[in-house]
């Protein structure tokens, strides 16, 4: 399972920071939200300021056309290089209609131009999300990713209180493997604290 | 008078065929340039579902352009504002505003491809409806520098009598450029003088500084490429003498005839016989390689913009 840090309850400076040190310490990837309708500037901003980790934008589905939504998205997979994601909140026919533009499918006469750069952008419904709140200690958090990585999930979106680096070290990592060695990130407190 | 480049469009042309996240990397490289050399501002442009990509979504790429710089402004030359929620354009203007010192600038226009409309569940015959409320959406308590994009008088007093920004296409005649900006002025004067300051005057042109004669041939057949792709987006302007479609080559021609250009001094020398606050030198041909466009934004910077510095109302977009 994958671990993505969920920005969304963070004010835009912060949301910059905490972006960037996640793009440092390799997690995969950062949810952000925004007013609605400007969702994707911030994305486009953290496009240009991070070069790994993966940029997932909260949507609403309800302001913009789901071409215009669709073409925002490509574009921002351009500025990226190929790291966006996108949740759509909203009608479930409009994540449908977005998540086919972005796949490459012509709908109702309309092709995506640009493309955008991923050969289909995962496109979720905000329904379809797993986005869970971490306490910081550390004792239930192990508990919780175990819990959502033994039912099979494939990705989980946590909102963290704590240096991320301990969420890199002790969750991303537990997150990946049933089996993580827990004395390798227990040890690496100490020796690199 | 200040110099901005454009316009940026973002596509991977028929004549020059690239990567998009390529052209979206360039827009980037392009907009440190433009900053390191003092240009004043970068322009961007919008189509939707034309085959070369041309840009459909220009506030994230004017957020990544303004993420990379510090002082450049960015502008939209134009955003199609029929096509958009005019509440969320506003929104979006004043978040960019607020993350990025106000040097974002809005340039809107009503857009002219049926396609572009169907392809939003919009009808093309309520554009100027949505034009006009929309800039009245934009217009009261400005989220930021407003501009209209124009190819007619009866835009140019749309923009004058909400004392909005003029921003004048790039083909035109001296004598219809003339022709819109006083139409622009008297409509802004028999509002009552909206905004109380005299609203900017930007006009968009052709132009390269090329020394010698055989660049002074290359740049303009680079112009008169470019333009290929306006005829194939359908585009024609009433009552200007420009109509890409119908006439592609004696089109190309007319705008031949009203590109700038020359040294440095020499277009100088042209643009400060307009009455305009702002000048677009467009640039973002698609036939030039790409050492041929990072120099000539390099010269636009660094020979023309010290000619034009004292030109016009300097004031107005300090």
């Amino acid at each position: 399972m994958r671990l993505g840090l969920d920005l969304r309850n963070m004010p835009p400076s912060a949301v910059i920071d905490r972006a960037i040190e996640a793009d440092q310490l390799g997690l995969w990837a950062v949810l952000v939200g925004g007013i609605q309708g400007t969702e994707n500037l911030a994305i486009a901003q953290l496009a240009v300021m991070t070069d790994h980790v993966h940029l997932a934008v909260w949507l609403s589905g309800n302001l913009l056309h789901p071409v215009a939504l669709a073409e925002e998205i490509a574009v921002t997979d351009h500025l990226s290089q190929r790291r966006a994601l996108a949740v759509i909140d909203g009608d479930e026919t409009v994540t449908e209609h977005v998540r086919h533009l972005l796949s490459g499918h012509i709908v109702n006469g309309v092709a995506l131009s640009p493309p955008p750069a991923q050969t289909a952008v995962p496109v979720w419904s905000a329904n379809d999300l797993s986005c869970v709140l971490l306490t910081g200690d550390l004792d239930r958090d192990r508990d919780t990713i175990d819990s959502y990585r033994d039912q099979g999930h494939t990705h989980l979106f946590v909102s963290w209180p704590g240096p991320l680096r301990t969420l890199a070290r002790h969750l991303a990592t537990r997150a990946a493997t049933a089996n993580f060695p827990q004395i390798t990130a227990d040890h690496a407190d100490v020796i690199a604290p | 008078m200040k110099i901005g480049i454009g316009l940026w469009c973002l596509q991977s042309t028929a004549t020059a065929p690239r990567s998009f996240t390529q052209a979206y990397q360039d827009l980037l490289n392009d907009a440190q340039l433009a900053e390191e050399v003092g240009v004043h501002s970068l322009w961007l442009s919008e189509h939707h579902g034309y085959y070369d990509g041309y840009c459909p979504a220009l506030l994230p790429a004017a957020a990544a352009a303004l993420s990379v710089t510090t002082t450049l402004q960015v502008g939209t030359g134009v955003l199609l504002l029929p096509l958009q929620d005019p509440t969320r354009v506003r929104l979006a203007t004043a978040e960019l505003n607020a993350r990025f010192d106000n040097r974002f600038h809005l340039g809107t226009g009503m857009g002219y491809r049926p396609s572009e409309f169907d392809a939003m569940d919009l009808a093309m015959a309520d554009r100027v409806k949505r034009m006009n409320v929309g800039l009245d959406v934009l217009a009261v308590d400005p989220p930021g520098k407003l501009w209209v994009g124009v190819t007619s008088p009866a835009a140019a007093r749309r923009a004058g009598r909400r004392g909005l920004g003029l921003f004048i296409s790039g083909a035109f005649s001296k004598a219809v450029v003339d022709s819109l900006i006083a139409a622009h002025r008297e409509a802004w004067e028999e509002a009552d003088r909206p905004g109380v300051t005299q609203p900017p005057v930007g006009l968009l042109r052709n132009l390269w500084l090329a020394n010698g004669a055989v660049d002074h041939r290359q740049a303009l057949d680079w112009v008169r490429s470019s333009y290929l792709v306006y005829a194939g987006l359908g585009w024609g302007a009433n009552d200007t003498g420009v109509d890409f479609v119908a006439q592609v080559e004696q089109s190309m021609d007319e705008v031949e005839a009203s590109a700038i250009v020359g040294t440095a001094e020499q277009v100088a020398d042209e643009l400060s016989q307009y009455d305009v606050d702002l000048v677009v030198c467009r640039v973002g041909y698609d036939e030039p390689p790409r050492s041929a466009l990072t120099t000539v934004v390099e010269r636009i910077g660094t020979e023309l913009v010290p000619l034009l510095s004292d030109a016009g109302r300097t004031e107005v977009l300090a």
